[in-house]
């Protein structure tokens, strides 16, 4: 019986390779996530966030759904490659029960194997992707760890755990059928059943669940935990229905039609209508994937390319130097700028209420609309009649010390008080137009007033000091939505990409047939583009769909939510058609 | 003399295996056949009949020699053009039917017509007449795996028809079917052979399919070491012929 079994493993070794492959990919996926799931204090010292542990629980939840989807076909797929084999061995005497075991330790092995090599594939894969986009995103972050035994640990166990309970699955499902239809199995073709009336019904009963679901994103917040898995349950349900029964009719109605009398039209349709039963469920789960891995890009890039204008709405002025060798001739359309002059003495920065007189200064209030705001001038007499106003002094103070907070400003009356407290010295603000326009000499300036006086980018007042600030906070988030986006989109396109190329032996011989009658080989790549066009194309759609409707989920957490969703989007399409590609070439290097 | 429609020149096949020791599967074969002519190739195993049909149907190169169907050098040709070529002039009959399963009677049938983007009219009117001959009209919606082995194979004989090709070739295309139907097919091709002078080129170790031939060759070696003709003989006393000759053959 082994013997059959490893001639059988050399006879179709490519099928083998590519379901391999595809294990060692998805379970390197699982530990490149788990690394950072179960990273806590990596998680929590670069998040602002304090849900970031439970997103990420959720995502690495979402990542063994996928995982056991992909398990289940990819054991699924090993039981056909070696159903005839093992109706020949029943043949020649041997027992269900022996064939059996003979399946579990395939299955075991196979599982065993592939998960140990897809860990260290995991490591070397977090390693890459986490210095690559700590490189990108010009950051540096605490307790980031490559190496997590805990990571490794969870993969091994759920991997093997998965292969066992589809080892007992298949050994089950193996004996029930009898030898004549296991010998025969590979002839077997699956066909779909065409309802007049269900199907139309369920399709627009999977659209209306799809509208539901989009209607109540935005509201999810107020719904609670319950809402959001109502609103999961109604997208998924929805996308099936709404999907399978669409492609169904349509192929239904295309067949018969002229348009279907036309070159390789009808051949693409019969293969459509062919994978349907077979792809339904995983175009479902993978079109809820994308949307995930699009949404993950979408809101950590959102938070990270909203820094800026959120930079620059609590700032009264865009920069502040303490050193005189820094010049703001350089800045484009300066708006306003004034010098004024301090001193320190025991932890304090003293002031000039007079210099507040002669040159105002600015400070932000709000204007009791909402969150808009808008400048204030203040003078020194203002200043000092108003208690606690000198706040807007804390900023430069905080500076002045090299503290991120907590500096204490005091306004006194005139030059004289401020020069008994210690050396006199001063500060120049400016405020420019342009933030954006200006961003490169800006940042330039607040790294020369770091060398010069000592004090962090960070803990500097104005623009660049806040920017700094809050990309030290956000980075993180940016890192673990990018991170969260990527492992979810490798692990759907390398699962639809298996499947895919799984499937080619039953596909070869019908393209081989092709041929015969008179296909160009131009033909039927454009067959095979169009056919696994159309299977691409449904998750990018729903996905995008998905994530259009449901990021006004994060409008109590971003102000604009959408302003990460067209870098993210042209980010994972490129991704996913480069996956396309490689899987189109694939596919047709296994088809010859 | 009719003008021939296929001329197979001194065709030389070798192949070389792992280990470099050389095989000479054809050597120095010659055919002609004239048009509407049908041809059948007997032979034992190994004896190269399935390389010299594959050569033959452009679907492998030799190692040497020429060959020309309907005047065109077909070993010169582009891919697309040799795809072209199929497409057009030639049909394929094959032992296990090779219909695609997920494509309909009617689909199947149809295919070479739409890959050559034939009008909707043409290729409805072509299926049609091409299943009444082959009695399948009443299965055209139905799918392959939906039919008996002999039904599947007047598929395929109504697929390698529809486009009228000058030339159809059938690699044991009473293979797998049992006497009844394989009876029906070889009359079936008898009729598409005569009443629309399609030439048929047919591998076959059934010397009753071959009776329904009008030349049969037989091959040893990669050469064609005996040709029976039907001449005036009826179908019965061509058989009996062939069987008394296979008998002093062997």
């Amino acid at each position: 019986m082994f013997q059959i079994a490893l001639k059988s493993l050399r006879a179709k070794w490519r099928d083998y390779t590519v379901l391999f492959v595809g294990l060692v990919i998805s379970a390197a996926i699982f530990y490149m996530l788990s690394a950072i799931a179960l990273n806590r204090d990596f998680l929590l010292n670069n998040s602002s966030i304090g849900l970031i542990v439970p997103v990420f629980m959720v995502g690495e939840f979402l990542l063994g759904v996928i995982t056991f989807v992909y398990l289940n076909f990819a054991n699924s797929f090993l039981l056909r490659l070696r159903q005839s084999e093992y109706g020949l061995m029943s043949m020649l005497g041997a027992k269900k029960s022996q064939i059996g075991d003979l399946l579990m330790q395939e299955t075991l092995a196979l599982g065993v194997i592939s998960t140990v090599i897809g860990i260290f594939a995991g490591i070397g894969l977090t390693a890459a992707s986490g210095n690559f986009l700590m490189n990108l995103l010009d950051t540096k972050l605490a307790n980031w760890s490559v190496f997590s035994f805990n990571a490794a640990l969870a993969t091994l166990v759920f991997f093997v755990a998965l292969f066992f309970i589809n080892g007992l699955y298949n050994r089950g499902r193996l004996s029930k059928q009898d030898t004549l239809t296991l010998l025969t199995a590979d002839k077997q073709v699956s066909q779909p059943k065409r309802h007049k009336l269900l199907d139309p019904l369920l399709g627009l009963v999977g659209l209306g669940l799809l509208i539901l679901s989009y209607v109540m994103m935005p509201g999810i917040v107020h719904l609670g935990l319950y809402g959001f898995i109502v609103v999961l349950v109604l997208n998924v349900w929805g996308t099936y229905w709404f999907v399978s029964r669409t492609l169904k009719m349509v192929t239904y109605a295309l067949r018969g039609s002229r348009f279907n009398n036309r070159g390789l039209r009808s051949f693409l349709n019969g293969q459509l209508l062919f994978r349907l039963p077979e792809y339904q469920r995983i175009l479902t789960v993978i079109s809820v994937m994308f949307g995930l891995a699009l949404g993950a890009m979408s809101v950590g890039q959102g938070y990270y390319r909203a820094l800026p204008q959120q930079a620059q709405s609590g700032q009264p002025f865009t920069a502040a130097y303490t050193s005189d060798k820094i010049s703001t001739s350089n800045l484009k359309d300066i708006t306003w700028e004034a010098t004024y002059h301090y001193s320190v003495n025991k932890g304090k920065v003293y002031f000039n209420g007079d210099e507040f007189n002669e040159k105002k200064l600015p400070t932000v209030v709000e204007t009791g609309k909402g969150n808009d705001t808008r400048i204030k001038w203040l003078t020194g007499d203002y200043l000092l009649a108003t208690p606690g106003s000198e706040y807007t002094l804390t900023s430069i103070a905080n500076q002045i010390l090299d503290k991120q907070y907590g500096a204490t400003a005091v306004v006194t009356h005139n030059e004289s008080e401020m020069a008994v407290e210690g050396d006199v010295k001063s500060v120049r603000l400016v405020t420019v137009k342009s933030f954006a326009a200006n961003e490169a000499t800006l940042t330039a300036n607040a790294k020369r007033e770091a060398r010069l006086t000592g004090t962090a980018m960070n803990h500097q007042a104005g623009v660049p000091g806040m920017f700094t600030l809050l990309k030290n906070v956000f980075g993180g988030l940016e890192f673990m939505g990018i991170f969260l986006g990527i492992a979810f989109l490798a692990m759907l396109a390398s699962t639809l990409m298996f499947k895919v190329l799984s499937g080619v032996a039953d596909d070869k011989r019908r393209y081989r047939i092709l041929t015969m009658i008179g296909t160009s080989k131009r033909q039927v790549t454009a067959t095979v583009v169009k056919d696994l066009g159309v299977l691409f194309f449904i998750p990018l759609v729903i996905g995008t769909l998905d994530v259009i409707f449901g990021l006004p989920m994060f409008k109590a957490l971003m102000a604009d939510p959408y302003v990460g969703f067209m870098p993210s989007l042209i980010a994972i399409v490129v991704l996913y058609v480069i996956y396309f590609v490689m899987t189109v070439i694939l596919y047709r290097r296994l088809l010859k | 003399m009719t003008e021939p429609v296929l001329i197979a020149d001194k065709l030389n096949k070798t192949y070389t295996s792992a280990a470099g020791v050389e095989q000479h599967v054809l050597k120095d074969l010659s055919l002609t056949v004239p048009r509407g002519e049908f041809v059948a190739i007997m032979g034992p195993s190994g004896s190269g009949k399935s390389t010299l049909l594959n050569i033959l149907s452009t679907l492998m190169k030799p190692t040497e020699g020429a060959v020309a169907i309907n005047n065109k050098d077909i070993l010169h040709m582009t891919d697309d053009e040799i795809s072209n070529f199929r497409g057009r002039d030639m049909g394929f009959i094959f032992q296990s039917y090779n219909l695609i399963e997920s494509l309909t009677v009617r689909e199947n049938i149809a295919l070479p017509l739409t890959l050559q983007k034939a009008k909707s009219r043409v290729i409805n009117d072509a299926v049609a007449k091409v299943a009444a001959l082959l009695h399948i009209s009443e299965y055209l919606d139905k799918y392959p795996s939906e039919l008996s082995g002999g039904q599947q194979q007047r598929v395929g004989a109504a697929r390698a028809l529809v486009h009228e090709p000058a030339l159809i070739f059938g690699d044991e295309p009473t293979g797998a079917l049992d006497s009844e139907n394989a009876r029906e097919m070889m009359n079936y091709l008898t009729t598409i052979n005569q009443e629309r002078e399609i030439s048929i080129v047919m591998v076959t170790h059934d010397p009753f399919s071959a009776s329904f031939a009008s030349r049969i060759l037989f091959l040893t070696d990669g050469q064609i070491t005996k040709t029976l003709t039907r001449d005036d003989r009826s179908r019965e006393d061509f058989y009996n012929y062939v069987l008394s000759e296979l008998g002093n053959f062997n």
